[in-house]
Parts: C-alpha cells; structure tokens; sequence
C-alpha cells in the first residue's frame, strides 16, 4: 500500500493513521495533540486504554491539563481493555472492532461532528499469535474508519516492541502515517522534530529571515548533550549564515556531541566541501544522499 | 618553534631549466636539511627535472602539479592556510609557479593580487615562498606584477630588495581603482529593500539561469553567494538597492548595487576569516567577486561559470 506522512493536526475522518513511537515523548507529543485538538474541537475522543484521564499520554506534560471533567461529560470516552478487546484475557479483534463501531454510532447519536479512536496495541503483539490477529484487525479497521466520514483513528505501537517484520506488515495497513506538527511552518521553512534519528527535518529555505526562529528551534526543542541529526533531504536553500549558526551551535555542544547533517543534498555537500569541513568541526556527514 | 616569524616571499625571475634549478635545488635542500615542510607546485616537467636532482630525497617533498592546483586564486590561499595550519608545529617552505600563459588580463589582474595577498596571508607564518617566473615565457606585464608583489626578488646573479614592492593593501587597493565595464542594456534588474526581498531575488536569479542554461551546481553557489551579498547590502547598505543580471560569454554575471558610501578593507573575504564566513564565503563559492565603492555607491559583482 502507498502511504504518506502526515502532521497529526492534518488528520481528517476517514483517515486511519499509523503512529509507530520511538519513545514515550514521541507518544506524548502526537498522542497528546490528537486527545488535546479533538477535545479542544467538540469532538468525541475514544482511547482504549486502562490509564486514568490525567495519565494519558501529553496531558500533563505537554499541556498541564487533567482531562477529567471532560471525561465526566462524555466527550472523552476511556474504556479499559477488559471493556474493549479481551476475551478470557486474550486480545480479541473482534470485540474491538464491535466496540469502535458502537462508539462512533454512540457519538453520532450524541451529536459529534467526528470522533477520535486511539489505542495502543502493543502488548497484544506479544501474546501468541498476536502479530497475525493484529494484521487481520487492522485491516477490518482500515475498511470501517476509511468509508466514515466522521471517524478518524490513530493506532500507536511501541516500536521496541516489535520485529522489523512486523512493523512492516502492520505498517502495511495503514495508508497515513501520522508524524508530529511543526515546529515551525511559514510556508518557506518547515521545521519538525524526528525522533529516530533524534533531530529536526527542514524543509524549504534556510535563509536570513529565518535564523532567529531556526536557532530558537534548536535552543528549545534539542537537548545539547545529544548526538542531533538534521534532516537536509528536502531543504532547498540554506545560507551562509545558517551554517555558520550550525558551526557555532555545534561548537557549544559538550565534547563528543555534535549535529550530523543527513540526507545533505549534493549541491550544499559541495558547498561544504569547498568551503572547507574543517571550519565546521562539530559538524558531520550523516547519511543518505550527497556524493 | 616561534610562529610569528616573517613570511620570506620571492620571485624568482629564471630563464631555463638551468637557471630555476640554480635557485630552486639549494632550497629545496635547505628545507629538507632545516626539517620543515617543503612542498612544491610548480608545472610538471619542473617537478621531474626536481625529482631527477634529488634523487632519493625526493621523497621528502610534497610534489603537486601547478596546472590543477591554482584554479581559483581565493580557494588556492584557503587552501595554503589549511596545509600552514595542518603542518605546525612545523613551518611550511613552497616553491609556487602559477600557470601564466592562457590567462585574460582581468585573470592575470585576480592572480597578481593572490600573490601580493601571499604576503598578509601568511605574514607571520615563519614560511619560505619563491615563486618562479620564467621570463621567456611570461608577458613582460606579468614580470612588472611580480615586482610589486614580492618583496624580494632573486635571479641567476643574486638576490634584492624589489623597490617596486607594494603592501597588499595598497596593490589591492590599486586593483580596484580601475573601472568596472559598464552594466549592459539588456541586463534584467530588480530592486529589493529588505531581508524578505532576498527569496524573490533568488527567484529572479534561477529563472534567468534556466533560460541561460546555467548547470544547477553552478546555481546553487551562486544562489548563496548572491545572497550573501545582498543581505550585507540590506543590512548595512543604503537604498535603493537593485540586483542586475546579465550573461557575457560563459558566464553570468550578477552585480549587487546600493547607494550607500562604504570603504571596505582592501583585502576584505580574500583572507580566510576566524570566525563567520561572510563575503569570504562568496568569493570561494563563485569565480570571481570584484567590488567598487566609492561616492558613486557600492557595486558588487559576481562572476560564475554557466
């Protein structure tokens, strides 16, 4: 199946997204803004999970609100596995798939324009013969979510907890993966957080207008004590100063640490060459792409 | 060892392989013997007459042919400082020969000026240069060059003081004196003001290369060196600013124009800088930057291959 990437505030009904997290940060922040804009819409918010409100992923951290009162009235809906998609204590795709669609019955009736449906499913994959069940649901599920016009759904898994053939497989079913919002989007630069590699993807053009928020981008969201990747695989211009910012940047990370540039385009690897890698020391070749 | 001895910059003016191997051998030997490094760049049939001399001790010395290494006079001083920075503790003794023949007068101007830069560049650098000149070979002009450009000059019946010598600053200064050629009437211009110009004048740039079929690594240099420019005129210029564009030859030519009265340094971005990459930047990454201020305005040129 293709599939395309998309912001997690972009997801629409009908789109059945694939979110498979690296850390519980990455959980917290794409998890988080899809409980927290569904809540903050009038939408109906469905999360299979056995945590309490103020427990669910970026609720606190992200947003230091404890989701309960609207929990209290029903626009958030948390329904304990035991409720959604257990039998005898094996997970059972079956009554998950009943389940979801008595909740977007459930929120059509109460009047939602859409309703959010969000699990994670991790723990399943390691029960026998979890992987296999999982696929058959997810495909089910792709069917039901993809012909609504009200739902939309995130299926999260841990990737640590899988195979790399699992993920594929399951990735497989999915058409949207979802990513997080931007940092940054002016229409000429986009700038968003990865998490495998850590980091940031820029996108578009790194020019003088845009230092001030590009350096504020890294002060804020990237832990100097880190080894940052910078994704330059579709970055169409950056200028000398930004790479003089990267150079310098880079010069304050403690020893050891330093930006690796990925995916650089030939034309900046070239740049870099002739001007000298040796100006940049705390700067590196990733991989991917250049000569 | 003490890094702030003085550069000893010569030319050497020779006629025939006999003469340059009278000077350039007991060099050569008084580098191997004071251990520094010694490297020669200097055409290829020097090299092997060098080599056929030393014999054994050749080995000794980093041998690179002059033909492909004095390609661009800005990238050849980079590139100079980085072996200087690499060999220290231990200094760096050179015989240079840049190819003369073949070269414009506007190039043989940017390579004599390379050469009177040699001396700030390397200023305190404890280095030994001679630059060979065969004057059977060279334009009488260019002899004239190497006179203002080496403090001391060296041929079969001895060494001087050259009287003609010029500080860099003043040589460069004089380089820029003379008049750039005028814009020409089909040149496309477009004025600009402030930062957020600079994305339309890139635009403006790679549309008019894609219609002059410049190669898009060509571009992608001059994109950033252009903006480089442009944004100094912004931040420190004086309105109204215009960005013309034109093709001559091979080449395209962009010239950045400001109203403002600057008196830049002689030697401003032909030195590689401590820190930040600014107008060094842009020299290094197009063929060539020529800059004329004066009461008239500033007028930046950049010169790239198409």
């Amino acid at each position: 199946m293709n599939f395309y990437e998309r912001p997690v505030s972009e997801l629409r009904p009908g789109d059945h997204a694939w979110l498979a997290y690296t850390n519980k940060e990455e959980q917290a922040t794409i998890v988080g803004d899809f409980v927290y804009d569904g809540l903050n819409t009038q939408e109906k918010v469905v999360y299979v999970t056995d945590s309490r409100p103020y427990e669910l992923p970026g609720m606190l951290s992200r947003f230091g609100i404890d989701p309960t009162p609207f929990a209290e009235v029903g626009q958030l809906r948390l329904i304990t596995l035991e409720q959604s998609c257990l039998t005898r204590g094996r997970f059972d795709p079956d009554r998950l798939l009943t389940t979801f669609d008595r909740e977007v019955d459930v929120a059509f009736d109460q009047g939602f324009r859409a309703v959010r449906l969000t699990a994670d499913l991790s723990w399943a994959l390691r029960q026998p013969g979890g992987a296999d069940l999982m696929i058959g649901c997810e495909h089910r599920f792709d069917a039901t979510v993809g012909a609504s016009t009200m739902a939309l759904a995130i299926c999260q898994l841990d990737r640590g907890q899988c195979s790399p053939e699992e993920l594929a497989a399951l990735r497989d079913k999915h058409e949207v993966l979802v990513e997080v919002n931007p940092e940054f989007d002016d229409g000429v630069l986009k700038i968003t957080r990865t998490f495998r590699p850590l980091g940031l993807r820029l996108e578009g053009e790194l020019d003088g207008v845009r230092h001030a928020v590009f350096a504020d981008t890294l002060t804020n969201i990237v832990p100097r004590a880190q080894k940052i990747h910078l994704d330059f695989k579709r970055l169409d211009f950056i200028d000398l100063g930004a790479l003089n910012l990267l150079a310098t940047w880079a010069m304050r990370m403690p020893g050891g640490y330093g930006l690796v540039l990925d995916n650089l385009p030939p034309d900046v690897a070239d740049v870099i060459d002739m001007l000298g890698w040796h100006r940049f020391p705390g700067l590196s070749r990733g991989q991917g792409e250049q000569q | 060892m003490s890094r702030d001895e003085k550069l000893v910059h010569e030319a050497l003016l020779y006629r025939g392989r006999d003469e340059f191997l009278a000077t350039a051998l007991p060099f050569v030997r008084d580098a191997l013997e004071a251990d520094v490094m010694m490297l020669a760049v200097v055409p290829q049939p020097a090299i092997e007459a060098l080599r056929d001399s030393l014999g054994s001790a050749s080995a000794s010395v980093g041998f690179l042919d002059a033909s492909t290494f004095y390609e661009h006079p800005v990238r050849t001083i980079a590139a100079y400082s980085q072996v200087v920075t690499q060999a220290a503790p231990r200094r760096v003794w050179a015989l240079a020969e840049p190819p003369w023949r073949g070269r414009t007068p506007a190039e043989v101007m940017e390579w004599a000026r390379y050469e009177s830069i040699v001396n700030a560049a390397f200023e305190t650098s404890g280095g030994r240069v001679i630059c060979p000149y065969d004057v059977g070979e060279v334009s009488g002009e260019v002899v004239a060059e190497a006179k203002r450009t080496h403090p001391r000059l060296v041929d079969a019946t001895g060494r001087w003081t050259s009287l003609g010598y010029l500080p860099p600053k003043d040589f460069n200064r004089e380089c820029d004196r003379s008049p750039l050629p005028p814009v020409p009437p089909n040149a496309e211009r477009l004025r600009f003001e402030k930062a957020e110009d600079l994305r339309g004048l890139r635009r403006f740039v790679a549309d008019y290369a894609t219609r002059h079929r410049m190669a898009d690594s060509a571009l992608a240099k001059l994109h950033i060196a252009m903006d480089e420019v442009a944004g100094n005129a912004v931040r420190h210029g004086t309105p109204p600013m215009e960005l013309r564009v034109w093709a001559e030859g091979g080449r395209l030519i962009c010239e950045v124009a400001d109203y403002g009265h600057w008196h830049p340094d002689p030697l401003v971005g032909f030195l590689p800088p401590e820190e930040g990459l600014g107008l060094w930047g842009a020299r290094m990454l197009v063929d060539l930057v020529q800059i004329r201020a004066g009461w008239s305005g500033t007028y930046i040129r950049l010169h790239t291959h198409r």
